[in-house]
């Protein structure tokens, strides 16, 4: 009994790519809403209904990428109206849809994915591969947060001195770009710094070592065989065109055969393997409070 | 306001003009009024052009039921022109009338226009290869101007190609 966010490393980050492989070298738009559904459900199941500003952000940048495809291709034999000698088309229009779905769930996918997999984790996962890919990760990590603070910084000591303190928004464009060279000149210069205090450390003399341990237990490797096993015969349905949809001059789908719907099933299936496991592990938890 | 500073009010206004700007340049027709059919009437005719629109060099290389058997989309017919009528203004002309679907790139209907015609008939450039997609040559020669650009005379001979080797693989004459 163990929530999705504690089985080893490497069966989660398998699991992620395999959804988010499928998701973007695939457009197939049964798939494309299974992923999407997925990855909303998935991240509610995580958070439930907090992080308003992110789902607000991936709804609006899903309205922007949907409208701007038939602003830009005109490809598709529907004419909705025609601007500036260029048809508008209700395929170029679905394209956009098809194509925002599947952005707007890679990108919820990948929220989840950074919540889950925290910087240890993947230290772990790529320690074993590179270790300097590992230093270049983690440092590379670190600089977010450390990138934000230090904006807050410099940005105070500005406003302490004097500049861009007028309400207009003019002003406000020009510090906060001002700011942003500071940023880059610090940020050059602290990388320098950082790695030349890391070798006087002795950084690289001997073995990484870990933090925590992460053992592969029978939930590993049965979530490992299971992903594995799902995403083959998603991969065997769509490798083999049975799972084919044609937007431009016209729509035109694929007649479902046995080998599309096992596709289709398979993937869903992989799409739902963790919530499966955490929606278990809670009602475990469950029974056995009530048992005490 | 009290100390609201004057910079706000250019902010506004400029990003006020781009929008206004955007919607007068914006020109939306319904696909029935575009594609009606008729032919378009000029005041001032100066002469006339023929034009043709042809896909020889890819016609039976593809199953796509766009590519007509003998590579022609529009066999040569006339058009009227006004002066000042330039090659790109006959091919909306044509896809109107015809009823051909044209995609263009770029600034149309200005007088400096930089038109680049990335599709017709639903035949797209890159579909034939990095090297495919649609060129014009007039009276024979290749010009080396857009087609918003080039200002027809009367007795010109429009010929829209599609090529697969930017141009090599037709009989290509560069002009003077």
């Amino acid at each position: 009994m163990r929530s999705f966010s504690e089985y080893n490393p490497i069966a989660v980050a398998v699991w992620f790519f395999s959804v988010t492989g499928v998701a973007m070298f695939c457009s197939y738009p049964v798939l494309m809403v299974i992923s999407l559904a997925g990855g909303v459900l998935f991240f509610l199941k995580r958070n439930g209904f907090t992080h308003g500003k992110t789902h607000l952000f991936f709804w609006l940048l899903f309205a922007v990428l949907a409208l701007a495809n038939p602003l830009i291709s005109h490809n598709g034999k529907t004419v909705l109206f025609v601007m500036n000698h260029n048809p508008v088309t209700l395929e170029a229009a679905l394209y956009g849809v098809n194509s925002a779905v599947m952005i707007i769930g890679v990108l919820y996918w990948f929220r989840s994915f950074t919540q889950i997999m925290t910087s240890e984790k993947l230290l772990y996962i790529t320690g074993a591969l590179s270790p300097k890919l590992s230093l270049v990760l983690s440092m590379a990590l670190r600089f977010v947060p450390l990138f934000s603070r230090q904006s807050a910084k410099i940005s105070a000591a500005q406003t302490a001195m004097g500049l861009y303190k007028e309400d207009n928004i003019v002003d406000d464009i020009r510090g906060k770009s001002r700011i942003f060279s500071i940023m880059v000149t610090w940020a050059l210069e602290n990388g320098i710094i950082t790695a030349d205090s890391m070798e006087a450390r002795g950084f690289g003399t001997g073995r990484r070592t870990q933090l925590r341990r992460f053992g592969f237990r029978t939930g590993d490797i049965l979530l490992l065989t299971a992903t594995l096993l799902l995403l083959g015969v998603t991969a065997a349905a769509i490798g083999t065109g049975a799972l084919s949809f044609e937007f431009y001059p016209s729509m035109e789908m694929k007649e479902l055969t046995f080998p599309g719907i096992s596709g289709i099933i398979s993937y869903a299936a992989l799409v739902m393997l963790p919530i499966f496991i955490e929606t278990e592990a809670e009602l475990r938890w469950k029974y056995l409070r009530s048992g005490i | 306001m009290g100390k609201r500073s004057y910079k706000n009010f250019i902010f506004l206004g400029a990003a006020a003009a781009a929008a206004i700007a955007v919607i007068l340049l914006t020109d939306i027709r319904s696909p029935e009024e575009y594609y009606s059919g008729e032919k378009k009437e000029k005041d001032n005719v100066i002469g006339s052009v023929t034009m043709e629109i042809r896909c020889d060099t890819i016609a039976g290389r593809s199953d796509s039921e766009h590519i007509p058997a003998d590579g022609v989309i529009l066999a040569p017919t006339a058009f009227d022109i006004e002066s000042g009528d330039t090659v790109f203004d006959i091919l909306t002309e044509a896809a109107q009338t015809y009823g051909i679907q044209v995609e263009n790139k770029g600034s149309a209907g200005s007088s400096h226009g930089m038109v680049y015609i990335s599709g017709i008939n639903y035949i797209y450039e890159f579909d034939f290869g990095d090297l495919s997609g649609w060129v014009y040559h007039v009276n024979g020669i290749t010009p080396s101007r857009n087609c918003g650009e080039y200002v027809l005379s009367d007795g010109d001979r429009i010929e829209w190609l599609y090529t697969c080797e930017v141009g090599h693989d037709l009989n290509e004459v560069y002009e003077e």
